[in-house]
């Protein structure tokens, strides 16, 4: 089942009156798409809530989502618009496509760049979750870390990593999965999203 | 079941299992906390740790939004045609019970009593020496069930009887 079948999966659940099969997607682009949009909004403060008020205008419009294009691109013009608006209803030049790279994975940096004005809780947050997943990663056994980075990082299938350990689809699957549990582990505590605990 | 989990982060999970998941993934809290923890760490080692986003904050307005409904999801909508014979075929059924419900009504309506061998002249005809029972019908017939649908016939049943008396 490829990414875009399951992007499609929860759409057409959530067209179906599913609102959970909706926050799954939020949950899996909400990142994704507040880099993309800080690229236009400054002030974390406003990011949020303007990234929120994208995936609002995005589940509004799911009836007319038919999947012509991928999920995430018809959420990413959203995006754009909803920001945009949100410039101009604040008296603000909105950027013009030009000063908007379209390829939102190649300026991760820059993104972070733009923000020249941070909260201290959003940035110790962010400084924590890296630094406890950067921690995780250290402690992991060798072959755990490098199926996890040739997964996470380099976006090699599960065939091609096992090409490249040299060991069955299979194990690769698993050490994926084990990796993601030990760091996952460290990371509940500070998420506040323990057994006990609810998002 | 969150190796499952795992591979369908990744897209390495077959269709079938993938969308049992999926279906189990609304309605179990651990499973749905999975799916956001995975994409967090993916998102964490790629360098998009923000976590300025609250879930939490989101789910709130999100419950507060209409449901939408949209059945003509892509998947629907790909087998139209199929559906818009059906419907026609449906309408056709619809059509045909209701012409067959109502045909009764036609055949022994009040139309055919006014116009058609149900006339009073010919039941007088029939039965023309029973001078008792026509008496008993005149006399009666405002009792009758179909006294009131047949507005003038009455008058016409008396005058008949009237004149064939004089004979």
């Amino acid at each position: 089942m490829s990414d875009r079948d399951i992007d499609q999966e929860f759409v057409e659940r959530a067209q179906r009156g599913d609102k959970r099969a909706f926050e799954l997607l939020v949950s899996k682009y909400q990142r994704k798409l507040s880099r993309l949009l800080a690229r236009l909004i400054r002030d974390p403060s406003e990011l949020d809530d303007v990234t929120q008020e994208a995936f609002i205008k995005a589940y509004r419009a799911l009836p007319s989502f038919r999947g012509d294009s991928a999920f995430y691109t018809w959420l990413y013009r959203i995006g754009i618009n909803t920001a945009k608006n949100h410039l101009v209803a604040a008296g603000r030049r909105a950027p013009s496509v030009a000063d908007i790279a379209l390829d939102d994975g190649e300026a991760t940096e820059e993104g972070s760049q733009l923000r020249d004005i941070n909260t201290p809780e959003s940035v110790l947050m962010s400084k924590e979750i890296a630094n406890t997943v950067n921690d995780a990663m250290a402690a992991l056994p060798e072959d755990l870390r490098t199926a996890i980075q040739l997964r996470e990082i380099e976006g090699l299938s599960y065939e091609e990593i096992a090409n490249v350990m040299n060991c069955p689809i299979g194990t690769v699957r698993s050490r994926i999965f084990r990796a993601r549990e030990a760091i996952a582990e460290r990371l509940r505590p500070l998420l506040d999203t323990g057994a006990n605990r609810r998002w | 079941m969150e190796e499952n989990l795992s591979a369908l982060v990744d897209g390495e999970l077959d269709t079938g299992a993938g969308r049992r998941l999926m279906r189990r993934m609304g309605a179990d809290e651990d499973l749905s906390r999975c799916w956001a923890e995975y994409h967090l760490i993916g998102d964490a080692l790629r360098g998009m740790a923000e976590a300025s986003f609250e879930l939490p904050r989101f789910r709130a307005a999100l419950e507060r939004e209409p449901t939408v409904f949209s059945p003509l999801s892509s998947r629907i909508a790909a087998s139209m045609p199929a559906r818009r014979v059906l419907s026609a075929v449906a309408a056709g059924v619809a059509i045909a019970l209701v012409g067959w419900m109502a045909w009764p009504m036609v055949q022994d309506g009040p139309l055919q009593r006014l116009t058609g061998a149900g006339s009073p002249v010919q039941a007088a005809a029939v039965v023309p020496s029973a001078r008792g029972v026509e008496d008993y019908l005149l006399a009666h017939q405002r009792f009758s069930a179909s006294f009131a649908m047949q507005g003038a016939a009455p008058y016409v049943r008396l005058v008949d009887d009237t004149a064939k008396a004089k004979q």
